[in-house]
């Protein structure tokens, strides 16, 4: 019995032996590795900076990857900043340093924040007396404000499965970028962004010195939110033919996803026609070049009116009902009207209209009066400052045509009495090759409806949009909330940068099939005028 | 008998009266009454004149005497006495009649795509620039709307 019992004591205990021989074979071969890894290291540099130095070594692009990947900034002539880590009582030898070509930005007790070429940093921290370590400068790491489209999309399930966008370029084409450095400080941005400016003759790196508009930067950050992991670039156009320079930079820079949270009125009779270089035209270029145009829907469901032209009294001005000549915008005093017609006589005509825009007294105030000889585009368009607060009056006069035409009427960004919510979309938004995007609040996300001032389809030829729906009225830094389709398409570039990154080969045709068979069908069921294919969605 | 009679020529009257009202309302529905317009006539209308291939707003900086605020106002980009407009060409014009108009009238193209440039021109050149027969229109540039 007890030899039984002394036996099994001694079985047990060969086994926990081995099982410890094999726990300290397993943990030398560990410590082993990690030997070897430290033996490459030097003892007096982070070994961040000096990985980045060895990518140096193989060159200055290879370095710059590997610093984006590890968001360290690469600043003029191949420097980086860094802290300089003094003994206690250690003096730092800035001669040395300068000679070295660094040069110190800040001191404090034992520390000094250098800028220092990223090939001198192993001989400074070799020779120049007083340095005992160098490390990344030390930053706050602050509170990031995430657009709430981020969980309610599904981005969030992509970034836990360690899909964030890596690899992916996206560029946000915008009007205006302030606001910048406040973004990438407070980690709403990227620290490395690509800033390119196209409303010159031709685009250029800049670095955005002198901007008054926010809109870009708020755009971009959501699309950061989104895909943290995407490269951004961030494009600058005041018209249409400056998209069309930032659309053919986007091509010759590998972008694939381009974001357009804007659109044009009176440059076709929106339904998808490329004239004269319109921004349909630019969108469809894009799309043939393999990348994916997402573009806001439009704000304008209740700022936009249509009808056949008719004049029950022959008086010569269009009767927007049986007693009323005039379409009613009312506004305050200091803003801007701009009301923009047109009418199905594309590309240039000799049909005639004119607007006209009268006060709360009816009195002449601001009018477009284009001729229509032959040559010229079936516009008119007015702008005017309101000194006044109170209800204008806008009206549609036909100098000569020879027909009744139907007549298109947006206004911005005041909303029209009456308005026609059908067809509101403006452009590219109604181009085939653009991905519209529509707007539901994130607080109704689920259920809808769908925003009240969020354009609908179809475009005038038919053809059903928007595409699909993002959330607005979410969390942003730059606006605090930010509301409009200008929010939802960037939601909407962010999640083709996630679905790209999980499926690198798609083809931009097979990306847009994905996003669309992804949606969650909303309203009418299949794709549908209000809400397209549904809501954004990216299941795990 | 009488009072039959009576009865039945009343209720023949009552009809007719009847009709006569539904008639009078049915009229109404069928031809409203038409309104005062409250905007001028055709005749009080005008136009800028007509061999002019430029925007309305355009021909009016062109004879605005105070150029700087009626831009201001208008959201147009002035630069030393130049405007920034789109020029739509005819297709049909070769490129040494494009080219030749851009230097007589002093234009700085700053962008260009098939028939249509981007062009900063001397407002003093604006009118006679529309007058040119290779020249479809000019415009202000399109801009996008956020």
């Amino acid at each position: 019995m007890h030899r039984k019992k002394y036996k099994k004591l001694l079985t047990l205990c060969g086994a926990n032996v081995m099982v410890i021989v094999a726990f300290f074979t397993v943990a030398s071969a560990q410590t082993l590795n990690m030997t070897l890894e430290k033996a490459n290291v030097h003892p007096k540099i982070e070994s961040v900076i000096g990985e980045l130095e060895k990518e140096y070594e193989k060159g200055a692009m290879t370095a710059q990857a590997f610093a984006q990947s590890k968001d360290i900034r690469i600043e003029d002539q191949d420097t980086i900043t860094v802290y300089l880590i003094s003994e206690p009582g250690a003096i730092i030898d800035e001669t040395s340093l300068q000679a070295y070509g660094a040069k110190v930005i800040k001191r404090a007790t034992n520390v000094a924040k250098v800028r220092a070429p990223i090939n001198m940093l192993k001989t400074i921290a070799d020779t120049v007396e007083g340095v005992s370590f160098i490390k990344l400068p030390d930053r706050p790491i602050p509170t990031a404000i995430q657009s709430q489209g981020v969980g309610l999309t599904g981005a969030s399930s992509y970034h836990s499965t360690g899909y964030t966008g890596t690899g992916v370029k996206v560029a946000v084409i915008d009007t205006g970028f302030a606001g910048l450095s406040s973004a990438i400080s407070n980690s709403e941005l990227p620290n490395t962004v690509v800033m390119v400016d196209c409303t010159g003759p031709e685009c250029v790196s800049t670095d955005f010195p002198s901007e008054t508009e926010h809109h870009g930067t708020a755009v971009a950050e959501i699309v950061h939110d989104m895909a943290p992991g995407a490269t951004l670039y961030l494009i600058k156009v005041a018209d249409s033919l400056d998209d069309i320079d930032a659309k053919n930079y986007c091509i010759h820079n590998g972008i694939k996803i381009i974001n357009q949270s804007g659109g044009y009125y009176n440059t076709n009779f929106y339904s998808g026609e490329c004239y004269y270089s319109n921004p349909v035209c630019t969108a469809n270029d894009a799309y043939r070049h393999g990348i994916l145009w997402v573009t806001s829907a439009g704000n304008e469901a209740n700022s936009h009116y249509e009808a056949t032209f008719r004049d029950s009294n022959n008086s010569g001005w269009h009767n927007v009902s049986a007693d009323d000549e005039t379409i009613n915008i009312t506004t305050s005093k200091g803003n801007i009207i701009e009301e923009y017609l047109t009418w199905n006589a594309w590309p240039t005509t000799d049909q005639d209209y004119d607007l006209y825009l009268y006060d709360s007294s009816f009195d002449l105030v601001a009018y477009s009066i284009n001729s229509q000889t032959g040559t010229q585009l079936p516009t008119e368009m007015i702008r005017y400052s309101v000194p006044a607060t109170g209800t204008y009056h806008l009206a549609i006069y036909k100098w000569s045509a020879t027909s009744n035409h139907q007549l298109e009427v947006y206004s911005y960004p005041h909303t029209l009495n009456p308005s026609v919510a059908s067809s509101s979309l403006s452009s590219p938004a109604d181009a085939g090759g653009a991905m519209a995007v529509g707007a539901i609040y994130q607080g109704y996300w689920t259920t809808g409806p769908q925003e009240s001032f969020s354009s609908r389809g179809p475009t005038n030829d038919g053809r059903i949009k928007p595409e699909i729906c993002g959330p607005d009225g979410v969390a942003s830094h730059t606006y605090g909330s930010f509301w409009g389709t200008s929010a939802t398409a960037p939601h909407v570039a962010g999640a083709a940068a996630l679905v790209l990154s999980k499926y690198p080969r798609y083809s931009v045709l097979e990306l847009r099939i994905a996003l669309d068979s992804l949606a969650i069908d909303m309203g009418s069921p299949g794709k549908d005028n209000i809400y397209g294919h549904g809501r954004l969605n990216l299941p795990e | 008998m009488n009072r039959a009679i009576i009865l039945s020529s009343l209720m023949v009257v009552f009809a007719s009266t009847s009709l006569l009202v539904l008639c009078s309302c049915s009229d109404i529905q069928i031809v409203p009454e038409k309104k005062e317009s409250k905007l001028p006539k055709a005749k009080e209308m005008s136009k800028p004149p007509i061999d002019l291939k430029l925007t309305s707003v355009l021909y009016e900086l062109a004879i605005t005497p105070d150029k700087e605020i009626f831009a201001k106002e208008n959201g147009i980009f002035l630069s030393n006495g130049t405007v920034r407009v789109y020029i739509s060409f005819d297709p049909a014009a070769p490129h040494s009649q494009r080219v030749k108009l851009v230097e007589t009238y002093n234009m700085v193209v700053e962008k260009k795509s098939n028939n249509l440039f981007r062009a900063l021109v001397p407002i003093d050149s604006l009118i006679p620039l529309s007058k040119e027969s290779p020249v479809w229109s000019i415009r202000l540039p399109d801009r996008p709307i956020k």
